[in-house]
């Protein structure tokens, strides 16, 4: 018998052989570890709710109304305690009101850097839109020390393109960061591939955080309170190489 | 009960080759091995002979953020003797790893879902995509230990020291205590002057390797495509020893780093 033949008759009989095995024939006896993992209950799933110990808190009661087509759960005020300085938790809660509650929770300064939360997936974008960012986060930084969880813009950005991906397209050259002012980045991180680790979703998402940003300024600008720039820092010019920033 | 991950960043290093053979090498020795497919592609689940399809509950199924199934429900068990498995079918897999992004905390959805598995099981070994993706993330948290993937060459080295950076992430944000335990070189041609290129440029960063090599023979890929590990299709060849070696290694390493390597077998010979 040729080598390839003799390969796939072992194929075949191992093939056999595991069936035969599924039905308790054979050395070993798998069905007492059957009968423990039986024993064992599934997870909880995000679909059970928040609880209050894990929920962020409310804002503050200068927290306008989310008009965003896309908001969120309506159930957060429900979910959330309303004792201000609690900090948010890494576990599990429901994801869409929790997101929110993250963002406009470190905008008042009530998150906790160096969470779960905070190691969180960020998504590819196009290198123009990424040193945009970059830049402007350098800006802000410098001038208020200052900094919103990378995580909960990039999840909430991702999340915003996978629900409606139709929606998003791809951000075009350096329109968006003009439009922004730069007190609306008081606490906001480096939304570039400097993070770790990386998913791919495409520019879209670009668009997605340009709309998220747009979201937080309206926040801001309807009454939540801003961090005071201290000093006017001249602009510098940075370049990403390879995600890695440069000094010029 | 140590749990350990093979991953790279690199795709065809031979993760899963490495995933299986450890395994079947445990196994042989008279261990309890869960393996824990993650790679959307299934190939550890397709050389078990699990079939995937729609209907296979699996690694999706145990992650799934809404309604997570049940350790009992996703492990299919005896897919070889004192191995069972967790596989993974491609598209419910790529959806939930999507539908993981915007849930916090998710990188630790696998070290929940595998807690209590690990009283029943010598050994869980994960399996990853060639990634740094939040399924690899999940597997990374949920393990002990970690061992990178890499060819001779300069693009698969590059894979396996991202995979060094990212444990190192984890632990500095305090989501995971973990130890990474270097790197692991398979399909290894020494008489390739690359081979040694390679090497010194590892050696020159100073990153962890290990000593044992696997070396590039026929054998592992007629047992992959027989549908077993090597030690089973051919148990006196080179490569079942290397495997072996492979043990060996990452057993002493676990133990100098103090990681409980505490087996059910053992735990019950003691008494």
């Amino acid at each position: 018998m040729s080598t390839a033949a003799k390969l796939k008759s072992k194929q075949a009989d191992n093939r056999a052989r595991l069936k035969s095995k599924q039905e308790g024939v054979g050395l070993d006896d798998p069905q007492q570890r059957k009968n423990a993992l039986s024993n064992i209950p599934a997870r909880r799933g995000s679909a059970s709710g928040v609880s209050e110990e894990d929920a962020p808190s409310d804002t503050d009661a200068q927290t306008p109304e989310r008009t965003d087509a896309q908001s969120h759960t309506p159930d957060t005020a429900d979910d959330v305690t309303k004792s201000p300085g609690k900090r948010v938790s890494g576990k599990r809660t429901s994801s869409n009101s929790t997101l929110s509650s993250t963002v406009f929770e470190v905008l008042t300064e009530r998150a906790k850097p160096g969470t779960a939360a905070d190691t969180k997936i960020i998504a590819s974008i196009d290198a123009s839109t990424r040193a945009l960012l970059a830049q402007v986060e350098k800006d802000v930084f410098r001038s208020t020390r200052k900094r919103l969880s990378r995580s909960a813009v990039m999840s909430e950005a991702a999340r915003r393109v996978a629900a409606n991906p139709n929606a998003y397209q791809e951000m075009a050259g350096n329109d968006f960061g003009a439009r922004i002012p730069g007190e609306v980045y008081a606490d906001l991180i480096e939304v570039t591939n400097l993070a770790e680790p990386k998913l791919a979703y495409g520019p879209r998402v670009g668009s997605a955080i340009a709309e998220l940003l747009n979201d937080i300024e309206s926040h801001i600008q309807a009454g939540a309170p801003t961090p005071e720039r201290t000093t006017e820092q001249p602009h510098t010019e940075i370049s990403l190489v390879d995600g890695e920033r440069v000094a010029p | 009960m140590p749990t350990l991950t093979f991953t790279s960043e690199k795709g065809g290093v031979g993760k899963t080759t490495t995933s299986v053979n450890v395994a079947g090498s445990l196994a042989a020795a008279g261990h309890s091995v869960l393996v824990v497919d993650l790679d959307p592609q299934g190939n550890a689940t397709q050389l078990f002979g699990v079939e995937r399809d729609d209907s296979t509950i699996g690694t999706a199924q145990l992650l799934d953020p809404a309604k997570p199934a049940a350790l009992s429900e996703a492990v299919v068990v005896g897919v070889r003797d004192r191995i069972d498995l967790i596989p993974a079918v491609r598209t419910p897999l790529n959806s939930v790893a999507q539908a993981l992004v915007p849930e916090m905390g998710s990188e630790t959805f696998l070290r929940e879902a595998l807690s209590p598995a690990k009283d029943l099981y010598d050994w869980i070994i994960c399996d990853t995509p060639p990634n740094t993706g939040l399924l690899t993330v999940n597997a990374i948290v949920a393990s002990d230990a970690v061992v990178a993937i890499s060819k001779y060459d300069q693009w698969s080295a590059e894979g396996a020291t991202t995979v060094e950076g990212l444990v190192g992430k984890c632990r500095r944000i305090g989501v995971t205590d973990i130890e990474f335990l270097g790197i692991l070189f398979n399909q290894v041609e020494d008489k390739l002057i690359l081979t040694g290129l390679v090497a010194d440029d590892i050696d020159s960063i100073g990153t962890s390797v290990l000593t044992t090599r696997i070396s590039s023979r026929a054998k592992i890929g007629q047992a992959n495509y027989a549908g077993m590990p090597v030690c089973d299709f051919a148990p006196n060849s080179d490569s079942a020893l290397e495997y072996q070696a492979v043990v060996n290694e990452i057993t002493e390493r676990l133990s100098e780093r103090r990681i409980d390597l505490t087996t059910r077998t053992t735990a019950g010979a003691a008494k």
